[in-house]
């Protein structure tokens, strides 16, 4: 039920239908906006002219992702003004900003995995007719494909195609209800090495074709020295540089991110390799829709070891880590630890045996929001005999132990007692390792223990990661990160479509060797 | 033997304009458990209508308008207030069931004389093919037109919606409102036409069939129609076993039983894991879930 | 004045919103009354007079509110787990089969043994009946509800076959036999001393869900079944505990209805035993109302008990239909959902620099 938008005068002028090459089409003057503790945005000046490709860069929380959806007609600025070629404007939601010819690609994507890549590019379409004319559709959304170089199975499930695919949806959406500006949040953040390729020379057709491109970036800033002309740096709320690309190099752009050189700092330990702690056998396993996701994995990692699995989100290592874990049912192949045969252990069995999982999802799996502290860490405690005596939860026990992961892990928290959700995602994390690690666990399985977190963050989580190395723990380390995966493992295993590509030691690894292992090429 | 059939099939009637306003609203994302008070809503306020005023098409349409009043009240309290929609839909069947039985109870007994539903040849209400027309206008609705997408678009996620230029709330409203006019048609179907009377609780649980009746049509207007059938027909075996298994001797309250339990076994059968899969994709991904803009 | 989204729900928070539901109510109510042609203040005088009056209604206040605080418990506890019981009513009339039927078959037995046993095999009865939802949920995640209200109408086919016309018949066609006065339950003055069993589970609820490593994961279940799993928790052993529990519950709440109270000691006419059957609903609203607070329900229970025998005084005395009675609880009911709007958010007055509210 799209509404009539009521174009005032003013808005409709302002369409930026016709805007030349060259011309400024978008200005953002003084954009403020205020959460409750945090300044997001704090009176930012941004300028975009037609086909021009204007990347913005900035660590997570700089705040790209309030000022895309201010722009976006999502949020409205506390203070400060829009102007489209000139005119100013004021967007109450997406609505506006669709009708002026702004478009978004979302990261975590926009679109209903239930429904058809062309319902999904045709919905809410103003001229898309009372009566679905699909036939049409097709034709036209086909025609726009072709020009930019996208191939896409119009008529698939949106959940059946890969997120490269998706988030060629998600733009050519975006170009058929015309937009001129297009704002792209983290577009290569799960793309592989072809993909992202193939994305790069779109854009550059798109902006020959007098488009203007806004590709926010956090990491991959080679991306952005490539393709865009100009860049513009936020941190902490500011923009703290605006310049043109030729002028920019990586690290003086890196080091405007973070205030700091970004360098990756961790003291690698090595350790002599114990005996074999865990031995997979030709895993697999069935992603959520019932789609082969595993398809017949093998390894083994040994105490003192980290197993480093390099991958890109949705090529099986989130459905390995659970199936390692017990949360995945096994569709073939055999699990042992220790010498035992797990393949059909309860995941409480696992926990017993001195198994133990960080999983990716703090707040859904990882915690309890609604519970507090104390409540959270007995999440790994409550089945011991020492916790839990007589059916009876020792409160006290675990409330030492909750001090004990407090003070070692460095979670902050006005009290033991203030509930899970008032907590930041890296104290989650925190509390999530201290809990998991008090255990003493003999493996550790870390699916993506450092997403999300801030360069401080980061170094903790991989510092105590060679901590446990060092007390001959058995580590398997999942992480789309390369230089982390390359500082951290003793051995690396890209995965790619549900099979690891090669097994290489991580003396002889080279960051692009493993990089391209990860989109499916194999090196010998 | 016609009979029979005739009232089976206005059985499914009843069923199936319960359940396709159910269906409605379900697709747009939005869960009422409280089906059952809906009817009951629809079947005293036409038949109290009808009774006054003699008029039955006038019972008819009151009976239609406070389907949908209830439909906004539970869409009142699940879309702009976003409580819990079970919470919801069960207060409103429990004040169906108490205000009902005191408005109605004085009226308790068969529609006055010169007052009474046109049947085609004595047997069947016209009723049943608008039913099934209503099956094929909600199909084309959901399947065919650009609505019936965003609809769709807005039960899956309503936030992708809202990104894509929908107005959710207002769709959902459409979708609860149209579903309550449905479910009270189907109460004054019960009571003009299918009962002709008055009596306390009329609805006896087949507004909680219906609803099951949705989830087990994995929200597809022609397998809900097949549904129905099956159902009507399960359940007027249920009240008149005799006629079509004249001499097994069986106690009368078994036969009652039987529709409640054959719902059972197919919601268990639907759950097993060969048609988990199936039917978890078919359910509107976000039926239930309030939705808060942010 | 402004809405804010609300952070933290307290005890405090919620006991004010289910008073201001429970005055919203009232004030609804009111119209109703006066369409009815009666002043509102003389009815909720007649409401509280008559049911807290030991000469007329507050025997049945109290008994009555046991029987509704069984309810509420039977409720709670399964939702503290995630899971909505509302098939009270059909554990109830199960708990009824299994009472009776050791009532009828062991009536030899003395006081002290025949009592307890018929305690337990109603519990039993009542928790397996229960364990059917916990199981088909736990197991395959059948939806609870409608589950639960197939069972519900089931259960009272099955009362229904046995005494109408049934084995169980006594002396009018539609009733059953009377139960042996041995298996009446000792009284102390008007209110039966199960009145004691109920408040005995309210307490140990508490304690079950608060202390012990069951109730823990019950609550996490019940908070985020992800984390339940995570954390190696079975979500099929829990539901079945739950059920079971609840449902146990429930079949206690059958003797000491039927054998406890004085006008009763038999299962009456259909149309009667589903009136008691459907009182087991107000135990949702209960549930709610107390926020699913083992010990909140006691005076709960007792308060919404108190509506319920003084809104028959309304039908008794003011002459107002049949009906009116469950039209308050729905009212009640519906406020309270409406209500529920304030557990996301609340009111706050803001004052801003150099300007006055």
């Amino acid at each position: 039920m799209s509404r009539k938008l009521q174009l005032k005068g003013s808005l409709a002028e302002s369409a930026l239908e016709g805007a030349k090459r060259g011309e400024t089409i978008l200005e953002m003057k003084g954009i403020t906006k205020r959460f409750p503790g945090v300044v997001a945005n704090d009176h930012i000046d941004f300028d975009i002219k037609g086909g021009e490709i204007h990347a913005l860069v900035g660590e997570n929380g700089a705040g790209k992702t309030t000022l895309m959806n201010i722009l976006y007609g999502l949020l409205r600025p506390d203070e400060g003004e829009i102007y489209i070629r000139g005119k100013k404007v004021d967007f109450r939601s997406p609505l506006d900003s669709i009708e002026v010819g702004i478009g978004m690609v979302h990261q975590h994507r926009k679109l209903i995995p239930a429904h058809s890549a062309l319902e999904n590019i045709i919905l809410g379409h103003p001229e898309a007719g009372k009566i679905l004319n699909l036939r049409r559709a097709e034709a036209e959304v086909k025609k726009l494909c072709e020009k930019y170089g996208f191939k896409l199975d119009l008529n698939a499930k949106v959940w059946q195609l890969s997120a490269g695919e998706k988030q060629m949806v998600e733009i050519v959406k975006a170009l058929y209800r015309g937009a001129k500006l297009l704002i792209l949040d983290e577009p290569t953040s799960v793309l592989t090495p072809i993909e992202t390729e193939k994305l790069m020379r779109a854009l550059k057709a798109m902006a020959e074709d007098e488009l203007a491109i806004i590709p926010f970036i956090t990491h991959k800033l080679p991306i952005v020295l490539e393709v865009s002309d100009r860049v513009t740096v936020l941190r902490r709320g500011k923009v703290v540089a605006c310049l043109s690309t030729k002028d920019a190099t990586m690290p003086s752009l890196a080091r405007s991110m973070v205030g700091r050189d970004v360098a990756f700092k961790v003291e690698r330990v090595e350790v002599q390799k114990g005996g074999q702690i865990l031995e997979v056998e030709d895993l697999s396993a069935l992603s959520d829709k019932g789609v082969p996701a595993l398809r017949g994995v093998s390894f083994s990692v040994r105490q003192g070891e980290i197993f480093g699995i390099a991958g890109i989100a949705g090529n099986g290592q989130h459905e390995l880590a659970e199936v390692l874990m017990g949360l995945r049912k096994v569709e073939r192949g055999k699990l042992i630890f220790e010498g035992k045969d797990i393949t059909n252990s309860s995941i409480l069995e696992r926990w017993r045996m001195g198994i133990a999982y960080i999983p990716p999802e703090r707040v859904e799996v990882g915690t309890v929001g609604d519970f507090s502290l104390v409540d959270n860490l007995a999440l790994n405690y409550y089945f011991e005999p020492e916790f839990s005596r007589r059916g009876i939860l020792d409160y006290r026990k675990i409330r030492e132990r909750v001090e004990d992961a407090v003070s070692e892990f460095g979670v902050v928290c006005s009290s033991t007692d203030c509930e899970a959700k008032t907590l930041s995602g890296g104290n989650l994390q925190r509390l999530i390792l201290a809990r998991a690690i008090l255990r003493r666990p003999r493996l550790l399985i870390a699916n993506l223990p450092t997403h999300g977190l801030d360069v401080g963050g980061i170094e903790f989580v991989c510092n105590k990661l060679m901590e446990l190395k060092k007390a001959m723990m058995g580590i398997v380390f999942i992480s789309e990160d390369l230089d982390e995966i390359v500082a951290m493992s003793d051995r690396i295993a890209p995965v790619y479509e549900g099979k690891f590509v090669d097994i290489i030691p991580a003396e002889n690894a080279k960051k692009e060797d493993i990089g391209a292992m990860m989109a499916g090429l194999r090196l010998k | 033997m016609w009979p029979f059939v005739g009232k089976s099939l206005e059985m499914a009637t009843l069923f199936m304009f319960a359940a396709l306003g159910e269906l409605l609203n379900q697709r747009s994302g939005v869960l009422n458990v409280g089906l059952e008070g809906l009817m009951l809503f629809g079947a005293a306020s036409s038949f109290i209508t009808a009774t006054l005023t003699g008029n039955i098409l006038l019972g008819f349409l009151v009976g239609m308008s406070v389907g949908g009043a209830v439909g906004f009240l539970h869409g009142y309290l699940s879309i702009t207030l976003r409580v819990n929609q079970v919470v919801s839909g069960m207060a409103i069947w429990i004040l169906a069931f108490g205000l009902t039985t005191y408005l109605a109870n004085p009226f308790t007994g068969p529609l006055p004389r010169g007052v009474s539903s046109w049947r085609i040849g004595d047997l069947l209400s016209p009723l049943f093919f608008v039913g099934v027309g209503l099956v094929f206008v909600i199909w084309f609705i959901l399947s065919k037109t650009h609505l019936g997408l965003r609809i769709r678009a807005v039960g899956e996620d309503p936030s992708v919606a809202e990104a894509s230029g929908i107005n959710v709330v207002r769709t959902r409203y459409l979708c609860v409102i149209v579903g309550g006019v449905l479910g009270g048609l189907s109460g004054a179907f019960l009571s003009l036409t299918y009962l002709g009377s008055w009596s306390h609780n009329p609805v006896a649980g087949r507004g909680w069939v219906s609803l099951a009746l949705v989830f087990l049509s994995m929200w597809r207007p022609w397998l809900l129609f097949a549904g129905a059938l099956v159902f009507g027909t399960i359940w007027q075996f249920a009240l008149s076993p005799e006629i079509i298994l004249p001499a097994l001797g069986l106690p009368l309250q078994f036969y009652r039983m039987i529709p409640f339990a054959v719902t059972i076994v197919i919601l268990v059968v639907i759950s097993t894991e060969r048609f988990r899969k199936r039917w978890g994709l078919a359910k509107p991904a976000a039926l239930g879930l309030p939705y808060a803009k942010e | 004045m402004k809405l804010e989204k609300r952070l933290v729900l307290t005890g405090r928070d919620a006991l004010k919103i289910s008073i201001f539901s429970i005055i919203a109510t009232l004030v609804v109510f009111s119209i109703l009354l006066i369409w009815a042609g009666v002043n509102p203040i003389e009815a909720y005088r007649e409401i509280f007079s008559y049911a807290y009056d030991p000469r007329f209604g507050l025997g049945l206040t109290i008994r009555r509110g046991m029987f509704l605080l069984f309810a509420t418990l039977a409720f709670i506890l399964p939702l503290r787990a995630g899971i909505w019981n509302v098939g009270v009513e059909g554990q109830f009339y199960l708990g009824t089969v299994g009472a009776f039927w050791v009532g009828y078959t062991l009536s030899d037995l003395p006081s002290e043994t025949l009592i307890p046993l018929m305690l337990i095999v109603g519990a039993l009865c009542g928790a397996g009946f229960g364990a059917i939802t916990g199981y088909l949920k736990g197991k395959l995640n059948v939806d609870e509800i409608v589950l639960a209200i197939m069972l519900n109408n089931i259960a009272y086919w099955l009362i229904h076959f046995l005494i109408v016309g049934g084995p169980w018949m006594g002396a009018a066609e539609s009733v059953s036999r009377p139960l042996p006065v041995s298996a009446w339950a000792p009284m102390i003055g008007e209110v039966p001393s199960t009145t004691l069993i109920a408040l005995a589970i309210s307490v140990f609820l508490y304690f079950l869900l608060t202390k012990f490593t069951v109730g823990y994961q019950i609550r996490t279940l019940g908070s985020s079944s992800a984390a339940a799993r995570y954390a190696g928790m079975s979500p099929l052993k829990i539901s079945l505990f739950v059920m079971a529990v609840g449902g146990a519950i429930a079949g206690l709440a059958a003797y000491h209805l039927w054998a406890g109270d004085p006008g009763f000691h038999m299962i009456p006419k259909p149309q009667t035993y589903k009136q008691q059957g459907d009182l087991t609903y107000y135990g949702i609203v209960c549930g709610l109302l107390c926020v699913l607070n083992p010990l909140a329900a006691i005076p709960t229970a007792t308060f919404i008990s108190g509506m319920t025998v003084g809104s028959t005084a309304l039908i008794r005395r003011l002459g107002l239909g049949f009906g009116i009675d469950f039209t308050l609880l729905g009212i009640l009911f519906l406020s309270l959902a409406a209500f529920q709007f304030f557990y996301q958010y609340r009111i706050v007055r803001r004052k801003k620099e150099g300007e006055v509210i």
